[in-house]
């Protein structure tokens, strides 16, 4: 990411990075805080316009003609003629800060009406016409804020003289490349938008789309950096007025003010400070309203992934007709639940009552449609999740000892790694991929440097990068999506974990690449004897790794078992709609079944069969009933081609699927 | 590379001419530089005397090619009020500005960008929103204000550092924090919109996957990863600050840099000196501009080619 300069001046106000945020995320909740402030910060600017509009009946004294016998009074606060004390000529304080408000608003309001419409203008033109109006504007901007803009400023100052319309057009000429900047860039946007293009499809001009939905997303934009500029004016042109270029005495202005009785600081405080304070508050106030109206500076939602979800497991005595019987799994997962606070106070159960097991050296596939929580419960065994995901389990077990959840989460990159779907943007892409390993060794391993760069590069070989010292120097950006993905594999073993959890490794991959990615994991876990969580919503992908698969919908296991009996047998009815909506080489079918209806959509607990809605065999009782993940009856009768499975009418999916 | 550093320089080569012939004409046709220059009720010999010797008796475009001759022959033109070469007597200032520009610069990346870092731990919490409101409070303050407030206090009233002037480094104290809030203020606060954002990058999620403490994924990765956005705006409060804000904050502390020499020349109406200021000037921002360039560049790769 790289910031252009307009961008880098105004978000420096503590704005969301992007002004133009708000047109992909929509309006977000301000906290309170900053409602409360930004409500203050308007009655303030409000009280100062009042103020500057009525200055003539307002103010109690004259702000130019002064009483010299009353000079450099003190503050009479409440009881004395004047509220907030004289200056060195007499003159009462007060009527000079309302003045100066008077002063301070106009020229602010004109600069930013002035330079605000032409940089509009100049951003419309520039976006809509593009080529090379586009290129001499942007130019000219980009070239502008290069200049030593106040000191231009000044030189023209210092040769014009000083007056009130040659600060208002200086200032204001140095101010319109940050809104044409802006303007142009929200069209760029929105002419890219999906929306937009498909009016466009549609037959519809593209100005009156653009017209149609450019208008309410720049007000907002627009309105911040005018207020933005506005407290930036206010403080250049005091700034002038102070150094004597700007208003001229006996005018009254706040800069003008500071530096008229600069000499009388330490015997008379009043006359620098009260100035000085309307004048920050002012600016202040603006900046702070700036805030509310971009939509406020926090974004919770992003931000959170330092802290970590609070996850406990209770340890209670394990329900052994759930447990799979076979010895020594690696890791032992019973009635993991996930939710996360929804839009209101009720919760979202995306993960219920899932426990599996996976044993030393075993291919565990996970498959199921984006929302069946596949990924979300693995993300909850790594502690990965958002703040605010609640994780439980009634408990987990690493080989055979219980532990809880902090346990587990202490052992990431040790025991446990991960690789995600996608490769690119899970590597730091500032830093050499060589290092990235490296570091991982130096830190799981406690290698020194030279060991852990040998070592680094031993891996990139592993995983069949070509050329391994010379891509140990490369960025991530230097390599292709299937070499990345590679690059990822190494940083996933090189701790030499017992577990690994993939999330949907190939997906993001060419069919090829996945081919060749797949095949390494595959050699690469039978040379380290690593155990493998393989999430997937590909079939196809699972059934060439996996050795056994878990079934997941709505948040729930529907069904379990070896993958070669499951693919060749279903006996829950989403796992067959599953396999018979997928393509397959081997089987030469007519047509793919899609399956009716829309996936579930994770929610409130199910107290019934979450698939019913949409499966053919439903009756009464699915409806009714939720059922239980239970051994099958047709697979008890074979020891280790174990199979499990939830669904009320398992023996008619068993003899539909052997009539078929 | 080579091709990034000639475009840049190309790109700064063409502002310079920008600013040369804004300064040109602004001096020429907005106003009439005699007029300007002499002190009224001067004499008709004494204008001729001078427009003779600012060559303004020629024609604007042979004034505009010796003016350009000049410069690449590095003659700025005598200033009228001292009577002494122009880029002589802004040389003499250069260093003072650079010091105090320097310190203040240093004070506010080595200061403000922890406090960026600290906010965007916790967005949103108490810890930010005190450092949010003084970095807010920081921008929003007049430089010259808070400059004149901290004479009042610690000069005056406690006596810690010297009021005005320049010699040690208790002389550069107080200018320094001057000129360093609001560039820290700034700095700090997209340090910390930065931050909250890569908290959320996949790459840092997969950080955290394989165990690092937010220590180490902030030391080791966080850290390069914000410096491009970071650098960019550094080198625009540089700039800002050696063109602009310098300028005020010379004139409260009495700080001998070139921003005092300009309002001196302003004041003396010597609209050479002038000239030789901005160009002097706007080549520091052209070079502060070229070196955060150059830096982003290193630390991003990716940057491209602009």
């Amino acid at each position: 990411m790289s910031l252009t300069a307009a961008d880098g001046l105004t978000s420096g106000i503590g704005l969301d990075g992007d002004p133009l945020a708000r047109v992909r995320r929509g309006r977000r909740r301000l906290p309170s805080s900053t409602r409360i402030l930004g409500y203050l910060s308007i009655a303030y600017l409000v009280l100062v316009c009042v103020a500057a509009v009525f200055a003539s009946s307002i103010a109690p004294h004259s702000p130019i003609n002064g009483v010299l016998p009353d000079r450099l009074l003190s503050p009479g606060w409440l009881h004395g003629k004047y509220l907030l004390g004289t200056d060195s000529l007499g003159r009462d304080i007060l009527s000079r800060i309302i003045y100066g408000a008077r002063t301070t608003l106009i020229i602010g309001f004109s600069v930013v009406v002035l330079s605000g419409l032409f940089g509009t203008v100049a951003g419309l033109v520039a976006g809509y016409r593009g080529g090379w109006v586009d290129q001499v504007i942007m130019r000219v901007a980009d070239a502008q804020l290069a200049f030593p803009g106040l000191l231009l400023t000044i030189i023209v100052i210092g040769v014009e003289g000083p007056s009130t319309p040659v600060l208002i057009v200086v200032i204001a000429v140095y101010g319109w490349m940050v809104y044409a900047r802006l303007v142009r860039a929200l069209v760029l946007r929105l002419r890219e938008e999906q929306f937009v293009r498909a009016a466009e499809m549609s037959g519809s001009k593209t100005p009156f789309i653009l017209r149609k939905h450019l208008l309410p997303n720049l007000l907002p934009a627009l309105m911040t950096q005018a207020l933005l500029e506005l407290a930036r004016v206010i403080l250049v042109e005091a700034s002038l007025s102070y150094l004597g270029l700007g208003v001229q005495p006996p005018h009254a202005s706040w800069g003008l003010m500071v530096s008229e009785n600069q000499g009388y600081v330490s015997q008379a405080w009043w006359t620098v400070v009260c100035p000085g304070v309307a004048l920050a508050l002012t600016v202040l106030a603006t900046n702070l309203v700036a805030r509310v109206v971009a939509g406020g500076a926090v974004n919770p939602a992003a931000s959170q992934w330092a802290i970590e979800p609070s996850g406990q497991a209770t340890a209670e005595r394990v329900d052994e007709s759930s447990s799979i019987t076979t010895p020594g799994p690696v890791l032992s997962v019973r009635d993991l639940t996930v939710s996360f606070a929804g839009a209101a106070d009720d919760l979202v159960h995306a993960v219920q009552g899932v426990s599996f097991d996976i044993r030393p050296g075993e291919v565990l596939g996970v498959v199921g449609e984006s929302g069946s929580g596949k990924s979300v419960s693995m993300a909850s065994v790594l502690g990965i999740l958002p703040d605010g995901a609640r994780v439980g389990a009634r408990s987990l077990e690493w080989r055979g000892k219980r532990i809880s959840f902090e346990d587990l989460h202490r052992m990431r990159g040790r025991d446990i790694s991960i690789i995600f779907q996608n490769p690119m943007s899970t590597l730091d892409p500032l830093m050499p991929v060589g290092r990235q390993i490296a570091e991982v060794l130096r830190k799981s391993k406690k290698m020194g440097r030279a060991a852990a760069r040998a070592r680094a590069i031993e891996l990139l070989d592993l995983v069949g990068i070509p050329d391994p010292e010379q891509r140990y120097r490369q960025f991530p950006f230097e390599f292709s999506g299937g070499m990345a993905q590679r690059v990822a594999i190494a940083l996933a073993v090189a701790p030499e974990p017992a577990l690994l959890v993939a999330d949907e490794p190939t997906t993001a991959l060419d069919v090829t690449v996945q081919a060749q990615v797949l095949s390494l994991l595959k050699e690469v876990q039978q040379r380290l004897d690593i155990a493998i969580i393989f999430i997937t919503h590909d079939l196809g992908v699972v059934r060439g790794i996996a050795h056994r698969c878990l079934v997941m919908y709505a948040g729930r296991v529907v069904e379990e078992g070896p993958t070669q009996s499951l693919f060749e047998a279903a006996q829950h009815p989403y796992t067959a709609a599953l396999i018979a909506a997928t393509p397959d080489v081997n089987d030469r079918r007519d047509e793919l079944a899609p399956i009716p209806g829309d996936p579930a959509v994770a929610g409130a607990p199910t107290l019934s069969c979450a698939f019913a809605p949409r499966c053919s065999y439903s009756t009464e009782v699915c409806r009714q009933d939720l059922p239980i993940l239970q051994i099958a009856a047709a697979s008890a009768t074979e020891p280790g081609r174990i199979r499990r499975v939830a669904c009320w009418h398992e023996d008619s999916i068993v003899e539909a699927g052997a009539h078929r | 590379m080579t091709v990034f550093v000639l475009r840049r320089l190309v790109h700064g080569a063409l502002v310079m001419l920008a600013v040369t012939l804004t300064v040109f004409f602004v001096t020429r046709l907005l106003t009439d530089p005699v007029q300007v220059m002499t002190p009224i009720g001067a004499s008709p010999a004494d204008k001729a005397a001078l427009t003779e010797k600012l060559g303004l008796s020629h024609s604007l475009w042979s004034q505009l090619g010796t003016f350009f001759s000049q410069l690449v022959h590095g003659d700025f033109g005598r200033s009228y009020w001292q009577d002494a070469p122009a880029l002589s007597l802004v040389g003499q200032r250069i260093p003072k500005t650079l010091e105090l520009v320097g310190a203040g610069l240093l004070i506010a990346l080595v200061g403000f960008i922890p406090l960026g870092v600290f906010a965007s731990l916790r967005p949103g919490r108490l810890l930010d929103n005190v450092i949010s409101a003084f970095c807010l409070t920081g921008v929003s303050i007049a430089p010259f204000w808070l400059g004149t407030m901290l004479i009042l206090g610690f000069s005056e009233h406690l006596g810690w550092f010297p009021s005005a002037g320049s010699g040690g480094l208790r002389y550069l104290v107080l200018p320094a924090v001057t000129l360093a809030l609001p560039m820290g203020g700034r700095i700090a606060l997209i340090t910390r919109v930065t931050m909250v954002e890569q908290w959320s990058q996949s790459y840092v999620v997969a950080l955290r996957a394989r165990g690092y403490g937010s220590a180490r994924i902030i030391m080791a990765h966080l850290l390069r990863n914000v410096m491009v956005p970071i650098l960019t705006l550094a080198s625009y409060e540089a700039a800002f600050a050696l063109a602009g804000y310098a300028v005020v904050v010379e004139t409260v502390f009495a700080w001998p840099g070139f921003g005092q020499l300009a309002i001196q020349a302003v004041q003396q109406r010597d609209i050479v000196l002038l000239q030789a200021i901005v160009f002097i000037a706007a080549l520091f921002v052209v070079a502060a501009n070229l070196i955060a360039d150059l830096a982003c560049r290193v630390i991003d790769p990716r940057t491209k080619v602009a």
